[in-house]
Formats: structure tokens, C-alpha cells, sequence
């Protein structure tokens, strides 16, 4: 008995509009704060407009804005289909949008006031992680739900990346969001210093695995086949690019982390990992591309097919390069400069752009029942938007080589050759080269919202599609015995739990370990807490995200040693909640910076870079000089702090303002003998007081 | 002091990368046989599902 049903089709609009939406406005920010590192004057002075937040804005709008939405919007649409019903629910779907949506707004408000947790890619604050983990469950029962009424039993390859995609980032997200709120819209961490950057490392990395790649995998498995009108090249390739995928990926987190303080069996883990990654991930990229054997002659033509190799050769740069920076000796020059910029953008751009639209311009004519306005202004696109991922690109490997050679050269005297500045400004041309690549690519991603519009206009939308299926209770079952495999494959709960455990145990066994080391304990006794005014500007240090260009962990390499001193310790971080070690250094490391220069000198140098540092590309702090530190929240944070373990004598929460404010003055009648009239009570004496006492404690 | 004192304390550390790898195996080479052991058709079949 054959059953009429309909596909629900809004919710695939409204999802893919909000990702052009959000994708527009997130590169946007992506184009303005590239062109900030060659010209700071457009920080413009004040906070909101300055790197350090606009930075988190741009990586939290592609990812979660342009791409989330781009995901979910594709899955709704897959989904459906591949499983011939309707979406579990009309209610949760239009939860889920809003939800979505609210949150993105919320987050986007949220950074731009300072609020962050200063871990990258994670920054959004606790009242939002509790929201993402509700509409992430509510995406989770809609996808189960369809699956169960599902009229297909085997439930094809694509649904399984998103189940995965969905029990991972679930997984993700709430380990790495555990953290202790001590207001209404701030928390700390609830890990410290080498755990917490292994928590987040393993969470960064899989962010990319789980939340760009898989998903975008399941993408591609229905769009490549769709838009070559040809079955994938291999469905058992599929089935073990799958497996081996959600597998190795969970491990190999570590990678981020070479050369740190972390423990060394867990780097070498890593780095394994990262290599064997190699293998799934061209095979999936050559099952995409095989399938396209006997259509090349098309791909000549058609912008979709176009997009889809591009988006796929890019998945197959990215994926190989990154397992090449995971090793140790290439890490040691690549790490903490732009060719790491440069290797996201490959994947950012190339693959996960690229696939978005092709995407978008398959979708939005089958919706609209048309044709596409203009493939003449598709092809446009493409081309300019691969010159701009090129110009992108290049520039910024080269950035990468060259400013780390710089690093590591030594004069024959024996001394480092260059200032950490002039390895600045030897690069500011290719940071203007970058900035119009990503111009580039965000016009020819303007010509798609053109496109796409005209296309809508000359369309009629169908919301509700038309379909037909046999219930699964009419359909015959197989003869012949069935396959432990088939089995699980055919029982969408089997598999999501399958799923967790391949994805969890990697996890457990990898920061276990971690966990059993007593972070309470200092492990070196001259490491003490910090005062309240260090702690109170340690705070502005995370608000204003210095640790987007500041790292503050110093390798055990001769250069950098010679640069900044001693290598960093694992247990000088014990009270680091968050950990703020950085990832990319456009400024130099400052776990050292402590009484490397006078008061005076950070005085000067946070109001008006350039009056210490000619050239530099720092921006300005003027706010800082003219706001009052708020000391009302001291005693809460001390508390917070006290609860994770930090060791502050008993009732120390009542008393900690008045050591903040003798400090304060401390510091302000020094810079006085100095003829600077400074105001103790302003957030630069705060800060001043950090960055002095950044890594001195193992001096003592 | 360094990290590594720590994870002394741990009971048999090194087992850690040995578990792992030794888990992926058995996946990757049970995945593989399963693989290659469907028939045809119902590959055939299964992979036309996005065509359909």
C-alpha cells in the first residue's frame, strides 16, 4: 500500500538563507579584521571594533553561522529524501531554526561585549553552551525521529556522518563546556592550565573533524552523486571511510599541542593519528571525485560540478597538509604563524565553501521549481572566488616560512638576527595580498546571493513536496541470513550508540590520564595564586582577546628560549582557568613578559603601540585608561576560583579588594616617580599587574 | 618537576597508544571484511537510494 507524503521544504529555505545570511556578514568580519593586521588605524580605538573581539566574531560566524545553518539545512533536505518521510516534527524544526538563530544573535551580541571564555572556537559563555546543548538535542530527536518513521530500510551512507557528526559534537561540547559561573554571564573554566588545553585541543580539532568535516562529508555523498547523476564510485569505500573517519579523528587532537608542556606520549598519539588520517580521508575524496569518471566533459560546464571538484581537491590539500603539520619537526616552524591561517583557509574557503554553494545553487532551483538564473554568473563566482582562495592562500604560506625562518635565524655571533617586529613588517604585503584574496571570494559570494535572488523571483517555492513510499511494515524483508553489520546499520539508535562508543573510548583514553593528575597540588612550589588585581586583569587579558595574537608558552627551542626565556612548565599553570596559551603568535609570546619592562613602558605601549614599538600593528587601549575596574565581582571570582582549587586562604573573598586597591596604588605611585599620572582605579593598572606577573613565579 | 612524574602514577601508561591502536585494527579490518563480503547487488542497490 503506497503512501502519499510530503517533504518539508521551508525549513531547508529557511536554514539556507540564514547561512547565506550569516555567511555575508561572517566574512565580512573575516575581510575587515585581515585588512586590521596591515592597517590598525581600523581598529578605530574602540573595543568593539578592535581584532581581538571582532576575531572570535568572524571564526564563530563562519562556523556556526554560515556552515551550522548550511548543515542543517542540507541535512533536513537529505535526510528526507534518503529516508522517504517527513521530518519527525514541523515544531521542533521551526525550534530549531529560531533556537539556532537566537543563539548566533545572542553570541554575536555577547562577543562584541567582551564576554568570552577565551577558548577558541568554544568562546560563547555559559548561559549559551546550556542553550546550544538544548537545540542541539532538539536537531538530535528530529534526525532519530525521521529516521524511525523512515519507508527505507538501509539507511544510506550520508545519514550516518550526520548521526555521527551528532553524537560527537553533543559529546564536544558539554566536556568542553564545563565551567563554573560566578555571574549571571561569566565563568571560568572548570579545567586548569595543561588540562584545560588538552580538553579544548581535543575539542578544537574535533570541532573541525565533527563540525566541518563529517557533516560536509554526508553532504557530499547525496550532492556529488546528485549533480553527476551517477551512484557514488564506491559504496564500500564509503562504509569504511565511515568507520575509519569517526575513528582515528577523536585521537589525534593532541597535534595542536606539539612541543607544549603536554605530556609526551600524548603528542606522539597525536601525531600517529594525524598520519593515518591520511588514508580515509583521500579515500573519500577520491570516491567523490571518481565519481565524476565519464562526466569530466561536464564539469567543463556546469558551476555545481565545478565547485564540488574544487571543494573536494581542497578537502584533499587540507587533509594531507594537516597531518604534515602534525609532524613534530615540520610543527616546530609551523606552529604559531599564518601557514596555519593559510591551512584552515584551504579547507574554510575551498572545501567547506565551495561545497555550501554548490549546495545552494543545486537546492535553490529544485525548490523554486526553475532553472538557475544565470550559470554564466555561477561560473563567475567560481572563478573569482578561486583566484581569491589562491590569493588567499599563497600569501600566507609564504608569510608562514618566512617569518619562522626569521625567528630561528641566529647571527654567526651567536644572536637572535631579527627583532620579533621586524619579522612583523616583513610580512604586512602579504597581509594586504590576503585581505584582497578574501575580498575576492567574498564578492564572488555576493554574485551567489544575486544570483540565488533572481532565481527565487522567477520561481514559485514549494513548501510542502510531493512524495511516495511503501511503509517498511508492507516492504519484504531480505531472504538469507543477516549481517552483524546490516543489523547495526539498519537501527539508527544501534548505530548513533556504536557511533559514541568508537568516538568515546578514543576520548577516555586519551584525556583520562590527564584528568588523574592532581591539579591542585602546585607542582612547583614557587607557583602561587594570583592577587586579585592579577586575577581581575587577567580577565581583561581574556575580554579583550589578547590570546588571538599573544601566545604564552614558550617551546624548548633555542630561539625561542634566547627570544622570550625559559620554556614553559606544565606547572606553572596550575591556577590558569582558562589556559591562555594561544595558537597563532602575530604578537610575540608573553609568558615571560613579566618584569622584562618597567610599568611605564606597558603604560605607554597598551595606550599607543607605536610610541614604544614603531611599526607595530598592535591596536590601541584607549579604554583602558578611561574605565573604572570593576572590583564590586573580586570577592565572587575569588570564590569561584577557591571552589576549582586554587588555594586562597579561608575568607580571603572579604578581604581581596582591599590587597587589589594597595596593589593598585602600588603600581600607580611607581608609575608616578616615572611622571605618569595614572589612575589606580582604571583597568590598565589591572592589566599591567598580569603582565608582570606573567611567568616570574619559577624565578623567585 | 616534570610532567612525566605524574604519569609514573599511573599504572602501565605506555598501554594507552598500544590499546588504541590494536582497537582501530579490529575495526578497520572487521569493517573491511564486511565490506568486501556484501553482495553486489545489495551494494548496487543501497548506493542508488540518493538516485531513486
Amino acid at each position: 500500500m503506497i503512501e502519499k507524503f510530503f517533504y518539508d521544504n521551508k525549513i531547508v529555505k529557511w536554514f539556507g538563507l540564514a547561512s547565506i545570511f550569516w555567511g555575508i556578514i561572517g566574512m565580512l568580519v573575516g575581510v575587515i579584521i585581515a585588512f586590521q593586521l596591515a592597517y590598525p588605524a581600523l581598529n578605530f580605538g574602540i573595543p568593539y571594533t578592535t581584532f581581538g573581539r571582532l576575531r572570535p566574531i568572524h571564526t564563530n560566524a563562519v562556523i556556526f553561522a554560515f556552515v551550522g545553518n548550511a548543515v542543517f539545512s542540507g541535512a533536513y533536505f537529505i535526510l528526507q529524501r534518503v529516508l522517504k518521510a517527513r521530518l519527525f516534527s514541523d515544531v521542533l524544526s521551526k525550534i530549531h531554526f529560531w533556537g539556532w538563530q537566537l543563539i548566533i544573535l545572542l553570541g554575536a551580541t555577547t562577543l562584541l561585549l567582551g564576554y568570552t571564555t577565551g577558548k577558541e572556537y568554544a568562546e560563547l559563555e555559559w548561559p549559551l553552551d546550556i542553550m546550544i546543548a538544548l537545540i542541539w538535542v532538539v536537531f538530535g530527536i528530529n534526525m532519530i525521529g525521521t529516521i524511525l518513521k523512515r519507508r527505507e530500510r538501509h539507511l544510506y551512507v550520508s545519514v550516518w556522518f550526520f548521526i555521527g557528526t551528532w553524537v560527537t559534537v553533543a559529546m564536544l561540547h558539554i566536556v568542553n563546556s564545563f565551567e563554573l559561573p560566578f555571574s549571571w554571564i561569566k565563568s571560568y573554566s572548570l579545567y586548569a592550565g595543561v588540562q584545560d588545553a588538552l580538553v579544548q585541543w581535543w575539542y578544537g580539532h574535533n570541532a573541525v573533524a565533527f563540525f566541518l568535516t563529517t557533516p560536509f562529508i554526508g553532504l557530499m555523498y547525496y550532492f556529488v552523486p546528485k549533480a553527476a547523476n551517477r551512484p557514488i564510485y564506491s559504496y564500500r569505500w564509503s562504509i569504511i571511510h565511515f568507520w575509519a573517519l569517526i575513528f582515528i579523528y577523536i585521537w589525534a587532537g593532541p597535534h595542536h599541542l606539539l612541543y607544549t608542556a603536554l605530556p609526551e606520549w600524548a603528542q606522539a598519539l597525536g601525531t600517529v593519528f594525524s598520519i593515518m588520517l591520511i588514508l580515509p580521508s583521500w579515500g573519500g575524496m577520491l570516491n567523490g571525485l571518481f565519481t565524476l569518471r565519464g562526466a569530466w566533459d561536464r564539469v567543463r560546464e556546469d558551476p555545481i560540478l565545478k565547485m564540488l571538484v574544487v571543494s573536494l581537491t581542497c578537502y584533499g590539500m587540507a587533509t594531507v597538509e594537516g597531518p604534515l603539520l602534525s609532524l613534530k619537526n615540520v610543527n616546530a616552524y609551523s606552529h604559531y604563524t599564518d601557514w596555519t591561517v593559510a591551512h584552515v583557509h584551504v579547507g574554510a574557503l575551498g572545501f567547506n565553501g565551495f561545497m555550501i554553494f554548490a549546495m545552494l545553487y543545486y537546492l535553490v532551483p529544485r525548490m523554486w521549481n526553475t532553472t538557475l538564473h544565470s550559470r554564466k554568473l555561477a561560473n563567475t563566482h567560481f572563478l573569482i572566488s578561486t583566484i581569491g582562495i589562491l590569493l588567499y592562500a599563497i600569501p600566507m604560506y609564504w608569510a608562514g616560512w618566512a617569518q619562522s625562518l626569521m625567528w630561528k635565524k641566529f647571527t654567526d655571533g651567536g644572536q637572535l638576527q631579527y627583532q620579533f617586529l621586524e619579522t612583523v613588517t616583513h610580512i604586512v604585503p602579504m597581509y594586504v595580498m590576503r585581505g584582497v584574496g578574501g575580498l575576492l571570494y567574498w564578492a564572488g559570494a555576493f554574485l551567489a546571493v544575486y544570483n540565488l535572488a533572481k532565481t527565487m523571483k522567477k520561481g514559485s517555492f514549494q513548501d510542502n513536496e510531493e512524495a511516495e513510499g511503501l511503509p517498511l511494515s508492507a516492504q519484504a524483508m531480505p531472504t538469507g541470513k543477516l549481517h552483524w553489520h546490516t543489523a547495526i546499520e539498519r537501527k539508527p539508535i544501534q548505530l548513533l550508540v556504536v557511533s559514541l562508543l568508537a568516538v568515546a573510548i578514543g576520548g577516555i583514553i586519551e584525556l583520562v590520564p590527564t584528568f588523574l593528575v592532581e591539579s591542585n597540588v602546585p607542582t612547583i612550589a614557587s607557583v602561587k595564586p594570583y592577587t586579585p588585581l592579577e586575577l581581575q586583569g587577567r580577565d581583561i587579558y581574556v575580554r579583550e582577546g589578547c590570546y588571538t595574537c599573544h601566545s604564552q608558552m614558550i617551546r624548548p627551542f633555542r630561539d625561542e628560549e634566547v627570544r622570550y626565556g625559559e620554556h614553559s612548565k606544565s606547572g606553572e599553570f596550575v591556577y590558569d582557568h582558562p589556559f591562555q596559551w594561544g595558537s597563532k603568535r602575530t604578537g610575540p609570546d608573553l609568558h615571560r613578559i613579566g618584569n622584562k619592562y618597567p610599568d611605564a613602558w606597558h603604560y605607554n605601549h597598551m595606550r599607543d603601540p607605536l610610541e614604544t614599538s614603531p611599526g607595530s600593528i598592535m591596536p590601541t587601549y584607549p579604554w583602558l585608561y578611561t574605565n573604572d575596574l570593576n572590583t564590586m565581582n573580586t570577592p565572587a571570582k575569588i570564590r569561584a576560583m577557591t571552589k576549582l582549587g586554587v588555594p586562597y586562604p579561608e575568607g580571603y573573598d572579604a578581604i581581596c579588594n582591599t590587597d587589589l586597591a594597595n596593589q593598585a596604588k602600588t603600581i600607580a605611585d611607581g608609575l608616578a616617580q616615572n611622571k605618569i599620572k595614572a589612575d589606580p582605579a582604571k583597568e590598565i593598572i589591572a592589566v599591567i599587574a598580569y603582565l608582570q606577573r606573567l611567568g616570574t613565579d619559577i624565578k623567585k | 618537576m616534570k610532567f612525566s612524574t605524574y604519569l609514573q602514577s599511573i599504572d602501565n601508561v605506555s598501554i594507552y597508544p598500544l590499546i588504541s591502536l590494536i582497537l582501530f585494527m579490529i575495526v578497520f579490518v572487521g569493517v573491511s571484511i564486511y565490506v568486501f563480503h556484501t553482495d553486489k547487488e545489495t551494494i548496487q542497490e543501497q548506493s542508488n537510494i540518493p538516485l531513486k
